[in-house]
């Protein structure tokens, strides 16, 4: 109580101003707050956070001082690189007692891992909770897309989605305007588009995206969702030797053997970002979070130029391959209320709206893209967010929901690399279906 | 006779410039991509990736290095590093010391393989049971977790170093010393211990550098307190951002400490191979 006197948040200020100080805090927070939820329920705890290293992850590790003072629980947060992040994860959950509270999880690899070893909490039962879910929570704001994501198979809500990756694909303004190339309507139109912007005596590639192994699938199950197929079905059968399948990597290997950049074949997300970065390439698929270096002139020399699009239309059908990030709580964790309320907080309104302001990501709630002011104000421009609201409407997984996505994108990210190689799409792909087959029947016996 | 000597002159500078010709092709890969991380290390992110690449900075800058000190806690990451290799390898030493005489002399070679066993295995598969028994002692996120873990990698490298430098050592010195009445735990500490120096310092380095290089442990036992260096430098690397700049001025500080402990042991072992009862 004499704390609470002493040191007042800045809620005390807001919600009773003076009479706080004079002596009745909590009495005066209950009557005057915004809401009545108690945020400092669990006050002198301390959550510990295990984040990937990203930006998303600095921007709200910047902020725990903000939570610490609303709630009076202490922030031990830490981020590290994802492939290591994945492993630690999945040490600390095997060995059944994990040292974190709260874990944030790439979902496109980790969701189903984390289903069949019951790794995390159903966070329904506390968000039906009114005393442990601020009324300001808003649940309805989470877009289907993250929720997909989030929900496993059997109804369970055991990460709240923070994250909604869409793929998109970056061109270069200025060298479409100089070949007078407009912007590709479908699929075949980006190998006929790049063909015209390739200029390798300038050192122009007319596209570029992973052709590293296991990095390398995603552009590929890209270019099959335009067939409308995933690389797993309903029923869990593998399509990845189908006609659909060898279509989309024949296009794979042709984009980038024939209007790649050289050297492609070992390139990740860092080495495309680079080329697109100094105006080597005209497009670029990737990822949507990498709007801020882009346009960070002391880091890019097409800042101002970058043309943001959604992935064409294939064949067959319009999509954008999705990807998700979710944060989740141990079912072991003896703090789940703290835990719950960190979450909470982490994934409120504002803290998505900073993520998309500062271009850290698309976020998985609504309302951030429904704030035209944040759109105006942007140095990300119109285009942008519409590129993100686009890709939202025609979202799905770009990676299969399986227990083993990383010997599937270990498997077939070879099959890919050796077609750019030079190796037969067709040949390849048998192969490796054959190879993962028993993989994916073992993961789902066992 | 003039004519001979400027021959036989031209013919040494030849050999000469051959001669550095072939040490340049030798040591030009290893020496050139630290020039490359220096370089790195002073420009601004944008000549980083420029293109075709620029090797001398046009603009030099301790940019890097400030923003490495900046964003990371490096003074304590640094003094994580020092307890744990320096914990390791002293304990290492102690345990490894010993060990190493008693299978030299023991010629116990199928024990010595065991311990092999030990430096073979993947580190990985070490770290489940180690994560469950720090986790059931409650050391999980304390500095002495990752000291007792890099045991694993600190005590084969002594044990085996020190067995062959044991072996390599005249038994009559030691035989000498029995007959005037020492123990054997006596002729250990004052006859084999000094002689065999140069095979400690050279496994204390190589324990040294070993441990200090290790990354895998530091990431899944190590917390955001107990991070070690190689671990931390590993954090300047964020998806969807590039910060090769930043990342070389980390490596940079991180290889300092190994470099400077190289170079003065060096002199240690030609001093230890100097002196000495070891000339035959």
């Amino acid at each position: 109580m004499n704390d609470r006197i002493l040191r007042p948040s800045r809620r005390h200020f807001v919600g009773g101003a003076s009479l706080a100080v004079l002596g009745a805090p909590a009495l005066v927070r209950n009557a005057f707050a915004q809401s009545t939820f108690n945020w400092k329920r669990f006050a002198g705890e301390t959550v510990n956070v295990l984040y990937v290293k990203n930006t998303r992850a600095d921007l709200i590790m910047a902020k725990s001082k903000e939570f610490e003072d609303r709630t009076g629980i202490k922030v031990s947060a830490e981020a590290v690189p994802e492939q290591q992040q994945r492993q630690k994860a999945l040490i600390e959950f095997t060995s059944g007692k994990p040292s974190f509270d709260v874990v944030a999880l790439s979902l496109h690899v980790q969701k189903r891992i984390a289903a069949k070893g019951k790794w995390l909490t159903d966070l329904r039962p506390m968000i039906a909770d009114g005393s442990l879910t601020s009324p300001e929570f808003d649940f309805k704001d989470f877009n289907a897309a993250g929720l997909t994501f989030s929900t496993q198979n059997d109804g369970t809500l055991d990460t709240l989605p923070k994250f909604v990756d869409y793929w998109i694909l970056y061109y270069n303004k200025e060298l479409f305007a100089q070949k007078g190339v407009a912007y590709p309507k479908t699929m075949d139109e980006i190998l006929t588009a790049a063909q015209k912007l390739h200029d390798p005596g300038k050192g122009i590639a007319g596209f570029v995206s992973r052709g590293l192994k296991n990095a390398n699938v995603p552009v590929w199950t890209s270019w099959l969702l335009g067939q409308g197929m995933e690389t797993v079905d309903k029923a869990g059968n593998l399509t990845t030797n189908s006609p659909e399948a060898i279509w989309a990597a024949e296009l794979y290997k042709r984009l980038n053997s024939e209007v790649a950049p050289p050297g492609a074949i070992g390139f990740n997300w860092n080495e495309c970002q680079s080329t697109f970065a100094t105006g080597r390439a005209a497009m670029w698929l990737d990822g949507i979070g990498f709007a801020a270096p882009l346009e960070d002139a002391t880091k890019s020399r097409v800042a101002g130029k970058v043309g943001y699009g959604i992935v064409p239309a294939g064949p067959k059908a319009h999509h954008s391959a999705t990807f998700a990030d979710g944060m989740g709580i141990p079912t072991s964790c003896t703090r789940k209320g703290a835990a719950w309320l960190y979450i909470q907080w982490a994934c409120n309104k504002e803290n998505q709206l900073t993520m998309l302001k500062n271009g850290a990501g698309s976020p998985a709630r609504n309302s951030p893209l429904a704030d035209t002011e944040t759109i105006r104000a942007s140095k990300f421009g119109k285009e942008w967010f519409d590129t993100i609201l686009g890709s939202a409407k025609i979202g799905r997984p770009g990676l299969p929901v399986i227990v083993p996505v990383t010997e599937f994108r270990d498997i077939f990210g070879v099959a890919l690399t050796n077609m750019i190689g030079g190796a037969d799409p067709k040949a390849e792909l048998a192969k490796a279906t054959e190879a993962f087959k028993p993989v994916l029947e073992k993961s789902e016996k066992a | 006779m003039s004519a001979g000597f400027h021959k036989s002159l031209m013919r040494r500078l030849a050999d000469r410039a051959g001669l550095w010709f072939c040490i340049f092709v030798l040591v030009s890969p290893a020496i050139f991509f630290f020039l490359w991380m220096i370089s790195l290390s002073l420009k601004t992110e944008i000549d980083n990736i420029e293109w075709p690449p620029i090797f001398i900075p046009p603009a030099p800058t301790l940019a890097n290095f400030v923003q490495v000190f900046a964003e990371n806690n490096f003074g304590k990451y640094l003094l994580n590093s020092i307890l744990v290799t320096g914990g390791a390898t002293l304990a290492g030493l102690m345990l490894g010391i010993p060990a190493g005489y008693g299978l030299a002399k023991m010629k116990a070679t199928k024990l010595a393989g065991v311990i092999m066993i030990a430096r073979m295995t993947p580190a990985l598969s070490f770290l489940i049971p180690l994560f469950i028994a720090f986790q059931w002692l409650g050391l999980i996120n304390s500095i002495w977790a990752l000291v007792i873990t890099h045991l694993v990698i600190t005590v084969p490298i002594i044990v085996w170093v020190m067995m062959g430098t044991f072996e390599g050592l005249p038994q009559d010195l030691e035989d000498a010393a029995l007959i005037d009445g020492a123990t054997l735990w006596q002729s250990f500490r004052l006859i084999a211990v000094p002689l065999a120096r140069p095979g400690i310092v050279v496994a204390t380095i190589l324990s040294f550098i070993f441990s200090w290089n290790n990354f895998v442990f530091g990431v899944v036992l190590g917390g955001k307190e107990t991070r070690t260096l190689p671990v931390a430098v590993y954090n300047v690397l964020t998806f969807e951002q590039l910060a090769w700049g930043p990342l070389a001025a980390a490596a940079m500080l991180v290889m300092a400490p190994v470099l400077i402990v190289t170079i003065i042991a060096q002199r240690q072992i030609v001093v230890g191979l100097t002196a000495g009862g070891l000339k035959d």
